[in-house]
């Protein structure tokens, strides 16, 4: 095949696959940052890996793709986390938690599932990536560990504590719901 | 390890999660599209700022020319080059300090 002819192809697939998952990629982004900075996350996350990664073969661009998407989230808990260290004003949205649940933002406020997002979006970053990647896109713990940086027994300790909390507050919704 | 299919807050966390993903608005859609673009394309930005560069530089070289600055050859022109760079009281002065360092060695 002629290699204009497979760099056309090529870039067909990275589209593909781009579109495959950016609606996941800016739900995660949602939950992990504030809602102004989600769509520059996985704007930037795009970029990234297109320019680092598009040569990779196509079987690992998805655990490539959520590690550059989860470097980017880790980044920008660390400076805002060095923002707020140095920042004296007190009361102000600077003070906020990165992950603060914001009222009225899911879809089926109410329900069962807005108080479970709620709470993803209250765990800490390890916790909430680690169920996202490992329950919902379906990475193995290997895989999700080489993604996060971690080990796979971390892998396996945060999962267990998202789970956890999430058990918890299903609980307390049927509580309050009944 | 826990299984998804065994728990109920797992699977209508994800069920949740799901739904987010797929009533993604269309601001949103469109400036995702956006994104896509720019990242895809990305690469040929550097192909284009080189031409460019080189369409400007052929440009500069052709007005160098053209205003006689350089000639044909790349070569400064020399009856620009004869011209004097500085003030002709600078050379006077420059003068003037070389003969009076002279002076002061000879005595």
């Amino acid at each position: 095949m002629p290699p204009a002819l497979q760099a056309n192809d090529r870039e067909a697939a990275l589209e593909v696959f781009l579109r495959s998952v950016q609606g996941r990629a800016l739900t995660a982004a949602r939950l992990a940052v504030p809602a102004e900075e989600a769509l520059d996350c996985v704007q930037s996350a795009m970029l990234s890996f297109v320019r680092k990664y598009r040569a990779k073969p196509e079987d690992q661009w998805r655990p490539l793709f959520f590690r550059t998407l989860y470097n980017g989230f880790r980044d920008l808990h660390r400076r805002r986390a060095v923002r707020r260290a140095f920042t004296w004003i007190s009361a102000s949205d600077e003070d906020l938690p990165a992950n603060a649940p914001q009222p009225d933002r899911w879809l089926a406020s109410g329900d069962a599932g807005a108080r479970l997002l709620e709470e993803l979006q209250r765990m800490p970053l390890r916790q909430q990536q680690v169920f996202i990647l490992r329950h919902w896109e379906g990475l193995d713990t290997a895989s999700a560990a080489r993604v996060m940086g971690i080990n796979p027994g971390t892998v396996k300790t945060h999962l267990s504590r998202a789970v956890e909390r999430l058990r918890g507050a299903l609980e307390v919704h049927h509580d309050s719901a009944g | 390890m826990t299984r998804p299919a065994d728990d109920r807050a797992t699977r209508l966390a994800v069920e949740a999660l799901q739904r987010e993903a797929d009533a993604t608005d269309a601001d949103s859609l469109q400036l995702l599209k956006r994104a896509r673009f720019k990242a895809l394309n990305a690469e040929r930005g550097p192909r284009s700022s080189g031409w460019l560069w080189a369409t400007a530089t052929a440009a500069v070289l052709a007005l160098a020319v053209g205003i006689g600055y350089i000639d044909r050859n790349g070569n400064e022109n020399a009856l620009l080059a004869q011209q004097p760079l500085a003030e002709p009281e600078l050379y006077e002065e420059m003068e003037f300090y070389l003969w009076l360092s002279e002076e002061l060695e000879t005595d």
